[in-house]
């Protein structure tokens, strides 16, 4: 383990982006973020811009319309980059399979490296998708 | 308005009046004459229309448009021939319609005439022109 990544899995920085989704997902992913499940407490942060991020949180099936701009955010994160699908719309396109505008499923487009089920998952789960993937830096 | 003085009111110009409880009316009119229906529910102080909604009948395609008629509902439907769907706007008796009516043109490909803004609202920005995915023959992925 280099140093780089020693440190990195003390604070690693969340992208949340949702890719067309109902907002279920986004709404746990933001009770994860905020105090009473408080992933915080690992070191993650959510931050507003790819450029500062690690790893990148979608909800949501995928779109058309979202798909350059998904790939767009993807490529302007710095490596190394994780990619987790939270919910089951990122996972299997969910509820809005078959639908005209939807060209997921996420792991279509980008390479997951964490799934978690769920329509939507509880934040504990979402907290425990994040956990998994930072092992992995090890 | 009640469901009864409701229809009192558009007496003659509606067809296959059917009520549901005494809050919910359904009614065809027919494409030359629904704006009347309209201008008379205006007169009444009927100033919201709640949503419209689209319906491809295979056959046809329907308009239904739904009205606030406090605490009535009217659910007036338009029958539109397949081949030439098109209809006027109600945008000016009706301003806040205006979404809806672009909603209706991209997704069932209905012609609204004299719409004060016919673009695009939801579909992606590279899709295909002349394809209207709420159509029973465009084919899903």
């Amino acid at each position: 383990m280099g140093i780089a990544n020693f440190f990195r899995r003390k604070s690693p920085w969340l992208l949340h982006f949702d890719s067309g989704g109902c907002n279920g997902c986004s709404i746990e992913v933001v009770a994860a973020l905020t105090p009473r499940f408080d992933v915080e407490r690992f070191g993650m942060l959510a931050k507003g811009s790819p450029r500062h991020a690690d790893i990148l949180v979608v909800t949501g099936p995928v779109t058309r319309q979202c798909l350059p701009r998904l790939k767009r955010i993807y490529e302007q994160m710095p490596e190394p980059k994780i990619v987790v699908a939270v919910g089951s719309c990122a996972i299997t396109n969910g509820a809005f399979d078959g639908c005209y505008n939807v060209v997921g499923p996420l792991d279509k487009h980008l390479p997951v490296r964490a799934y978690v089920p769920g329509c939507p998952p509880r934040p504990e789960a979402i907290i425990h998708g994040l956990m998994a993937v930072l092992e992995e830096l090890k | 308005m009640k469901a009864s003085e409701v229809i009192q009111l558009l007496e003659g110009l509606i067809e296959e009046v059917k009520t549901v409880g005494n809050r919910r009316v359904f009614a065809t009119a027919s494409k030359e004459r629904f704006r009347e229906v309209l201008q008379r529910l205006r007169e009444k102080e009927v100033r919201h229309v709640s949503t419209i909604s689209g319906v491809d009948r295979g056959s046809h395609i329907s308009v239904v448009y739904h009205f606030d008629c406090r605490p009535c509902l009217l659910n007036l439907r338009v029958d539109l021939p397949k081949d030439n769907p098109e209809i006027r706007t109600i945008t000016d008796l009706f301003p806040g319609a205006e979404i809806y009516e672009r909603d209706l043109m991209e997704m069932l490909g209905v012609k609204v005439s004299e719409h004060p803004d016919p673009r695009r609202f939801f579909l992606p920005d590279d899709w295909p022109e002349g394809v209207y995915p709420l159509r029973k023959e465009v084919k899903q992925p």
